[in-house]
């Protein structure tokens, strides 16, 4: 892999709107778990700029500097001069090898081979389940250290009915005011096929119509996350291509369940920046993608849930903000409401709630030690919380979580933010919902 | 070395060095007129080897007087400051002030009072004391309960070295930081490192109104526990001081600032002090410098410093062993406790209680006692690398050590 | 040819934990972009043991040290010295106490500002300085530095909040002050090291005071017709002996570049400067406190004077002045952070001299300052590719730093020399001052390799006479990219 860097005048820009005020540095976990400005916001920065201004080699010191970071962009809910991290991070990548062996099998086969493809999808994930059922990865799991304890906690894939494609309209379920579109998702959809049926039940509580595109799987932003833009741009114009084709009413917003994809979806844009053929596309695409949770908690929306809602066993909630939700996309109110609206159960803070668990896309893969480091912190935040579930709403989120509690010995699961709404709806009397109601934990 | 004594050596220099004579509690002195002729005298006394001692008004210099030295060649002269003084600056409108080192610190106070300021350490006690001397003492006033200690408010300074020269460091603003705070560390030198010759100091608005009460309490121990309950419940005391003298156990404290604040302030401060406290409106000043007088370190033997969360105890034991004729003043802001006894008489024995105390306290000095007394007292302990720099400092500012002899005269400088 | 010290290094604190690959570039400037250099290695020790190894061991090969905290400073203080080894204390980040009896914590010097605050609010207490970086810089830092904030006008800066340091020198001696009584015995070190810019040694471990958390707190902002009007506003607050806990003015551009970040705080576009001012304590003082500044504001020809509502408008009101200076990225790439002290009296004259200065010289000034204690902020945007307007920037910066001393004034607040100033140190303080420092600095690290090229200038003569120094100045200020 050449280790030369492609300049690219649109990143150097964006270097410069840093004045190197340090005021990221807190904000960023790697940073403060290792201490070293090049592992912070700051540093790496500096390095891209040095990179773009021909002043820095990309060696292997300076390629793990600019891998090893999370992309949670907490940096960017704190910089005063309005840095695009995020932005920076992926071009940077995008230009730079990457840092080792399994970084480069993900790349190429994972991302390129697995995650566009349904099929393929779907059979790893019942190839996975059967490996699961039988205990293999927790077999393995010592020759593995730190990735191996990650493994063994895996969730375990669901049967294959419930990882089944959503039908293509799902109706409302109270009186229909709207119809929206809805992205299933690669990861999502195998793991947390649930997580889309309880989004669904919510949405048609709302009184909207759901679509989904029904032969479509992923939108390209682990790709765009990790030096693939290629390979983004590709599976974006498939993902728009996708929801232009799908029918329903052309204008309607395209509600996203998972926190990374939407965050990724509205910057779809970004990545279209020197092509007039896709900008307008993508622009007028990015207008429509809005989170669930946005969507959801609108008045009139949130007023027509709250009347369906039932009670629901006495408990304490805990909010933990998704990176790209809080930091990608500025959502932390709206979740936190949609909460407080489900009678009987009690929303607590949890310290550093928009701090990231760890997840990251792959880092948790490529990193596991660190990772496993961040996501003890936030175990052990969640229990000075005193909070009984974890609500969160981004599949690698839950992954995280799930194997944190698991391997700690906890006896509760990360929850989706839509499942316990439907849940709630469930209790109520009159929800009739098309999609199967979610199962409770 | 001369054989003669302090007296004599005065002299000497003085004749060296065209300086007058003075005198400055019955004391022998130098008294320069200004920089040039302290230049002069500070030569002549490198050439003669003689050490020197800038003396302020000579009132916290009981435990080393030079006339209470064993041996008098070696007791250092002293050099009076009392005709320079005066204040050179005060901007109305700055709340600064800046002030020649021979300054009585009491006409320093008339003067900002004017421009309704007042000065951050309330020494009101300190009627004969210089502004150069109570820095160089390192002192402070009880009301650092709320403004901190003097040293914090002193924004720089000018001093001459042994060698003669000028230095000046800080400047005269509130805020400041350029170059190192080498004032910081001339203040409480107790005239080891250089002359202190000018200081400029930050002044507070003088207050509206003042108020203090009084109250007995039943032993030290108990009364410094209550005073840590009355400072939770009403964080704007301005001083509060626990006393001991044959009339019993006092807790005494004081408000002062905006009329309204202070006036619903000690509602507050009775409420949480319960019992039947005197309460001082008029009158609150005169308390207040009647208690600064009482707690004037020439009228104690000692001082003991101690963390907050060990005083009581402290006190417990200092009460148990001391005779009950002993007085003790605490500045419970501070955690500084002085031990009597009351008078000038000069302590010439190591006290029984000062072994067992060692533990709780986290300094013990001495201050009315025999200077050869101070020679041999270790109880502080210094980690040897503070005595390390402390040595480095005095060295490097002082080469020819003739200030070197007031903080530990048995240390011959490198 | 290999370095077997460096070797060494990783020995005493972990492979990971020695810096000395490409990736070091990250650490070539602090605040101050504009000066960079590269040592040999960056050190990062996890607490006082390692850090006693590390600085023996440099002691020992004759290397040049450079103490760093979070690298927030703003006169290159931190910036790595050719030869040097940059020892960092971004690892030491534990509080070890908190004793809200005496109103004190122990804490590591790595450990961030805002983060003891955050730990002491339970207790009801808070550390007071409040530097605007201090969501980032550390305490450590801080001591460095002597840093001030917004809120030093009425808790004083950080040296009136040191009560103990634990400091490791040159040679790798302890020098533990920790358990220090409410005054020092013998000299007062801490006060010493305090401000001292990391040339006496590393301070490892710091003991703070902790305030009570203030019973009632009020925040207005007062809008005025021109900066002239804002700065003799507070002047006459000063005069009137005003017991505020804050005292803030910015300008337009200030202003403009807060509101249209993710700071914006409802700053009123439209109003040529902006007076921010805060009063804490009892209920009735600080209510008496507003009713003269607006009474002060009203009589200076403030358009429109709002009070913030609740703690929410009060934390917007403050972020937005903290994230001023990050803010200003948005005007030019770089940023000069002057750091002048104008007496109080002065401000008018000396804000609109600096307007002038940078005017004649074609720059985008904006000014944001700490008005009660007369620290002054004249922040000039720029672009460092365009050496022109570097030439002017620095041009500027001095002209306004001379104008302030001609004045009566001073250097730095808040920020320190670091590399900066210290060619102004002359301005301000003659031979023998110097000299005198100097002779401080020759006794307690007489091979001068703490922060070499740092603070005091060095004259040629001198440095010849006593036998040169292991490392060259660096003097690459202005250095081009």
């Amino acid at each position: 892999m050449s280790s030369a860097i492609r300049s690219l005048p649109l990143d150097y820009d964006l270097t410069l709107d840093c004045i190197h005020c340090g005021l990221c540095l807190n904000s960023c976990p790697t940073y403060r778990q290792s201490g070293r400005e090049s592992e912070g916001p700051r540093g790496r920065i500096h390095l891209m700029r040095a990179l773009a201004e021909g002043r820095l080699e990309a060696d292997q010191d300076c390629v793990e500097a600019l891998d090893s970071c999370l992309v949670c962009r907490n940096c960017e809910t704190v910089c005063p001069a309005g840095v695009q991290f995020g932005a920076l991070m992926e071009s940077a990548r995008d230009h730079l090898p990457a840092p080792g062996l399994l970084a480069r099998g993900l790349r190429w086969f994972g991302f390129r081979l697995v995650l566009p493809h349904r099929r393929v999808l779907g059979f790893l994930a019942g190839a996975v389940r059967l490996t699961q059922l039988l205990r293999l990865p927790q077999a393995i799991a010592p020759l593995l250290g730190q990735r191996g304890i990650a493994l063994a906690h895996l969730p375990v894939f669901p049967e294959a009915n419930k990882r089944r494609n959503l039908p293509p309209i799902c109706p409302s379920t109270s009186e229909r005011t709207e119809a929206v579109g809805m992205l299933e998702g690669c990861v999502q959809r195998q793991l947390y096929g649930d997580v889309n049926r309880a989004t669904v039940a919510v949405l048609n509580a709302c009184g909207a119509d759901v679509h989904t595109p029904q032969d479509h799987a992923c939108c390209g932003a682990l790709h765009a996350h990790n030096g693939d833009l290629d390979e983004a741009r590709r599976l974006a114009q498939k993902t728009i291509q996708a929801f232009e084709d799908m029918g329903g009413e052309p204008d309607m917003r395209i509600v996203l369940n998972s926190a990374g994809c939407g965050a990724h979806m509205a910057e779809y844009p970004r990545l279209f920046a020197e092509d007039p053929l896709w900008l307008p596309r993508a622009d007028a695409f990015a207008q429509r993608v809005i989170d669930f949770s946005a969507f959801v908690a609108q008045a009139e929306r949130a007023e027509r849930l709250k009347k369906q809602l039932a009670p629901l066993a006495p408990r304490k909630v805990a909010w933990d903000d998704p990176c790209h939700l809080c930091h990608g996309q500025g959502i932390t109110a709206e979740p936190r409401a949609l909460l407080d609206l489900i009678p009987g159960i009690e929303r607590v803070e949890m310290p550093g709630a928009g701090s990231c668990c760890g997840s990251a896309g792959i880092h948790a893969l490529l990193y596991p030690a660190e990772s496993n480091q961040l996501l003890d912190a936030k175990l052990e935040e969640f229990t000075s919380s005193e909070a009984d579930v974890l609500i969160t709403a981004n599949p690698g989120c839950q992954m995280q979580w799930h194997g944190g509690f698991s391997r700690t010995g906890k006896a509760t699961r990360p929850q989706h933010l839509a499942e316990i709404l439907a849940a709630s709806l469930a209790q109520g009397p009159q929800v009739v919902s098309k999609a199967k109601p979610p199962k409770k934990g | 070395m001369s054989q003669t004594n302090a007296s004599d050596r005065a002299h000497l220099l003085g004749q060296g060095s065209g300086c007058a004579l003075g005198e400055v509690r019955e004391l022998t002195c130098l008294a320069p007129k200004d920089h040039g002729q302290l230049a002069e005298v500070l030569g002549e006394a490198r050439r003669r080897s003689f050490s020197v001692l800038p003396i302020g008004a000579g009132s916290q210099l009981a435990w080393c007087r030079p006339d209470a030295i064993d041996d008098p060649a070696n007791a250092p002269i002293p050099i009076s400051l009392m005709h320079m003084a005066g204040v050179l600056e005060q901007i109305p409108g700055e709340g600064t002030v800046t002030a020649q080192a021979g300054t009585p610190w009491c006409d320093l106070a008339q003067a900002v009072e004017q421009s309704g300021e007042c000065l951050p350490a309330d020494l009101a006690g300190a009627t004969t004391s210089t502004l150069g001397g109570i820095l160089a003492a390192g002192r402070s006033g009880p009301n650092r309960l709320r403004h901190g200690p003097l040293r914090h408010h002193v924004l720089g300074m000018q001093v001459m070295l042994s060698d003669g020269t000028l230095a000046k460091s800080g400047g005269r603003l509130v805020k400041n930081v350029t170059g190192f705070d080498l004032h910081r560390l001339y203040t409480g030198s107790r005239g080891t490192l250089a002359i202190i010759l000018e200081a400029s100091l930050r002044l507070k608005a003088l207050p509206e109104r003042e108020w203090s009460f009084s109250m007995p309490v039943a032993d030290c121990a108990s009364g410094f526990t209550k005073a840590l309950e009355i400072q939770q419940a009403m964080p704007r005391l301005h001083w509060l001081v626990l006393t001991r003298t044959q009339s019993g156990v006092r807790l005494q404290g004081g408000l002062a600032g905006r009329a309204s604040q202070v006036r619903s302030d000690q509602e507050r401060v009775l409420r949480a002090l319960g019992g039947t406290p005197e309460s001082f409106d008029g009158q609150a000043p005169t308390e207040r410098k009647r208690l600064g007088e009482e707690g004037a370190e020439n009228r104690h033997a000692w001082e003991i410093g101690s963390p907050l969360t060990h005083c009581a105890e402290l006190l417990g034991i200092l009460e148990a062993q001391l005779p009950t004729e002993t007085k003790l003043w605490v500045d419970c802001g501070a955690g500084r406790i002085l031990v009597g006894p009351a008078g000038d008489a000069t302590v010439t024995e190591k006290p029984s209680w000062a072994e067992t105390i060692g533990a709780e306290a986290t300094s013990l000095r001495p201050l009315c006692v025999h200077r050869h007394l101070h020679a041999q007292w270790t109880g502080s302990n210094p980690s040897p690398t503070q005595t390390n720099w402390q040595q480095r400092l005095t060295c490097g500012l002082d080469p020819a050590g003739i200030f070197s002899m007031t903080l530990d005269p048995g240390k011959a400088p490198a | 040819m290999t370095k077997n010290w460096i070797d060494e290094l990783r020995t005493i604190v972990g492979p990971r934990n020695v810096i000395t690959g490409s990736e070091s570039l990250a650490w070539e400037s602090d605040g101050l972009s504009l000066v960079r250099g590269m040592g040999q290695a960056i050190v990062l020790p996890l607490d006082t043991e390692e850090t006693v190894l590390v600085m023996k061991l440099l002691a020992r090969e004759g290397v040049p040290v450079v103490p760093r905290g979070a690298g927030t400073g703003l006169t290159g203080g931190a910036t790595p010295v050719e030869g040097g080894v940059t020892v960092g204390t971004a690892r030491m980040r534990e509080i070890f106490s908190i004793d809200p009896v005496g109103r004190l914590a122990h804490v590591q010097a790595g450990v961030v500002n805002s983060d003891l605050s955050v730990a002491a609010r339970p207790h009801g207490l808070f550390y007071a300085p409040d530097p605007s970086s201090q969501a980032a810089c550390t305490l450590g830092g801080n001591v460095a530095n002597n840093s001030g904030g917004p809120h030093c006008f009425m808790h004083g800066s950080t040296t009136r909040h040191v009560r103990g340091v634990k400091l490791v020198d040159a040679q790798g001696q302890v020098l533990d002050l920790l358990a220090s009584p409410a005054d020092p015995e013998g000299l007062d070190l801490v006060g010493l090291i305090t401000g001292s810019e990391g040339m006496f040694g590393m301070v490892t471990e710091v003991q703070l005071n902790l305030e009570p958390l203030p019973e009632e707190v009020q925040t207005i902002i007062a809008v005025f017709p021109s900066l002239d009007a804002a700065c003799d506003c507070v002047s006459e607050a000063i005069a009137a002996h005003i017991e505020a806990s804050a005292i803030e003015i910015l300008d337009k551009l200030t202003i403009a570049a807060v509101e249209d970040s993710i700071f914006a705080a409802g700053y009123p576009r439209e109003a040529e400067a902006l007076l921010l001012v805060e009063a804490e304590g009892g209920a009735l003082e600080v209510q008496e406190t507003i009713d003269l500044v607006l009474q002060l504001a009203k009589k200076h020809g403030a358009m429109e004077i709002r009070s913030a509502q609740d703690k929410a408008e009060r934390a917007r009101l403050w972020a937005g002045r903290k994230g001023a200076f990050g803010a200003m990225g948005r005007v030019a790439p770089d940023l000069y952070v002057a750091d002048v002290v104008a007496p109080r009296t002065r401000l008018r004259e000396i804000v609109a001299l600096a307007i002038k200065i940078a005017e004649e010289r074609n720059l985008r000034l904006g000014n944001v300052f700490h008005a009660g204690d007369g620290n002054l902020h004249p922040n000039i945007a720029y672009d460092r590719r365009d050496e022109d307007e570097v030439r002017r920037v620095l041009e500027a910066g001095q002209l306004i730093m001379e104008a302030c001393i001609e004045r009566g004034g001073s250097l730095t607040g808040e920020h320190g020399v670091g590399v900066e100033k210290m060619t102004h140190m002359c301005d301000l303080f003659d031979d023998d001052d110097l000299n005198t420092m100097h002779r401080v600095r020759d006794a307690l690290d007489p091979k001068r390799r703490m922060n070499p090229t740092k603070v005091l200038p060095l004259r040629a003569c001198r440095e010849v006479r006593n036998g040169g120094l292991p490392f060259s100045p660096m003097g690459n200020l202005g250095a081009k990219t």
